[in-house]
């Protein structure tokens, strides 16, 4: 009898994360949210990138505040009311009085500009962030000084990356009700909120985070100007894995031999779909065709 | 980077699998339907063998370190972790042409062939426990 045997396996090294990635998706789909995460090298301008972004949408259709989640479903209950006519009997017999109604506007935060006249679709989007850093809150700090959205930092303790079970942590640090398999009750935020979008600035790194799927539903990558046009043929990985390439500081395009058709060509090696965002988070420039990008993308996620 | 991790995961895979792949009885009497006494024979693990895309930056020889580390103590403790690097291969889904990124064209954006931007990257990607090798003692 033969002693040596083999054992066939063809078992996937990665699966476990990627499939809790999967598994998040659908959490997150289930909650009403669109989860973003945006990867760079450390310095390219991902937190400046994300002021300007939330900037850019507060003018096109504004930002919510989110109130507690109820408030939220009521509110957007008195929207649909209003948008379908009900009468006043209708909509006192689904529970809602006008002093609810206008509680429930005020608590979200809703312009009169964005109420039933003009339907669901412009309802101003309420965003969150959370920052991943080593160490220092500096960054989420920024964020809710500045761009007045909920922030929180998420210490990754040395990690260089973020997977999916660390970005349902901190989406519970948000205040959002996402489970994991080792969740107690305890551990559940005592204060939902709801979110339409969450930004998750990633780790500074373009290596780590290309390899752990954080169960994000759109892939950003931020390469600046300073850094070089040749930067998609130095990480393979992360370029051929993003949805988007937001190349940020053409402001300083006169001061650097950076070739902007170059960068794109090598990204089109790269990845053949991968939409192409030329920035400046500090002029503005471009932002708009970003920020209208994204809110299509969240509006049809959420939806 | 991170090859302690997968060290660690492939050490499980691999040691779940031999786990659920017991070392059969020895002493089966010929011609008969009654098995022997059970031997004191164990199963160890001699080989785990990988494959581990290119484009994932794992450095086999790190893996291998890290890998020895996580099975002493266990029946793999002398098992030689194999790595096959595979190498990119772009296919074209439109027309199926295979693209080599190490040729002198390197990383093309379109097909040489009928230029369609449909590249699928079909190897270089992967990281998988293909078999283990194991013995009885």
């Amino acid at each position: 009898m033969d002693p040596v045997k083999i054992i066939r396996l063809k078992e996937s090294i990665l699966a476990d994360n990627d499939a809790d990635a999967e598994e998040l998706r659908r959490q997150t789909k289930d909650a009403g949210l669109c989860y973003v995460n945006l990867m760079s090298s450390p310095g390219s301008g991902k937190t400046s990138t994300i002021l300007a972004l939330i900037d850019a949408l507060k003018k096109r259709g504004g930002v919510t505040t989110p109130a507690s989640a109820a408030a939220e479903r009521a509110a957007a209950h008195a929207t649909n009311h209003a948008a379908s006519g009900l009468t006043d009997d209708e909509r006192a017999a689904s529970g809602l009085t006008d002093d609810g109604r206008a509680d429930a506007h005020a608590a979200a935060g809703l312009t009169d500009g964005a109420n039933a006249a003009t339907g669901q679709s412009s309802a101003p989007l309420s965003i969150g962030v959370m920052e991943a850093d080593i160490d220092s809150d500096v960054d989420a700090q920024t964020i809710q000084d500045k761009a007045g959205v909920p922030a929180v930092q998420l210490h990754t303790g040395g990690m260089c990356h973020l997977d999916a079970e660390m970005s349902r942590q901190g989406l519970r640090a948000l205040g959002i009700p996402i489970v994991s398999r080792a969740t107690s009750i305890l551990t559940m935020p005592s204060r939902q909120r709801h979110f339409d979008l969450v930004i998750l600035e990633n780790v500074g790194n373009l290596v780590c985070p290309a390899e752990f799927d954080t169960g994000a539903d759109l892939n950003l990558v931020i390469l600046s100007v300073p850094e070089g046009d040749d930067k998609p043929l130095k990480y393979p990985l992360v370029f051929t894995k993003c949805d988007a390439v937001i190349i940020n500081k053409i402001d300083a395009l006169p001061v650097f031999n950076f070739d902007i058709e170059k960068c794109t060509s090598r990204i089109r090696e790269r990845s053949a779909s991968a939409e192409i965002f030329p920035v400046s988070a500090k002029t503005g420039e471009g932002i708009d065709r970003l920020a209208d990008w994204i809110e299509k993308k969240v509006r049809s996620r959420i939806s | 980077m991170h090859e302690m991790s997968y060290a660690v995961r492939i050490a499980d895979i691999a040691l779940r699998a031999a786990n659920e792949n017991p070392a059969p009885a020895e002493g089966f009497a010929a011609g008969t339907s009654a098995p022997a006494e059970a031997s004191a024979a164990s199963l160890r693990i001699l080989a785990v063998r990988v494959s581990c895309g290119e484009m994932l930056a794992i450095v086999p020889a790190l893996l291998e370190t890290a890998f020895r580390e996580c099975v002493k103590g266990t029946i793999a403790e002398h098992a030689k972790l194999v790595v096959k690097t595979m190498p990119v291969l772009i296919r074209c889904a439109s027309c199926g042409r295979e693209i080599d990124p190490h040729g002198p064209d390197g990383y093309v954006a379109r097909c040489p062939d009928c230029g369609s931007a449909a590249l699928r990257i079909e190897h270089g990607r992967e990281f998988v426990v293909n078999d283990i090798e194991t013995e009885i003692i």
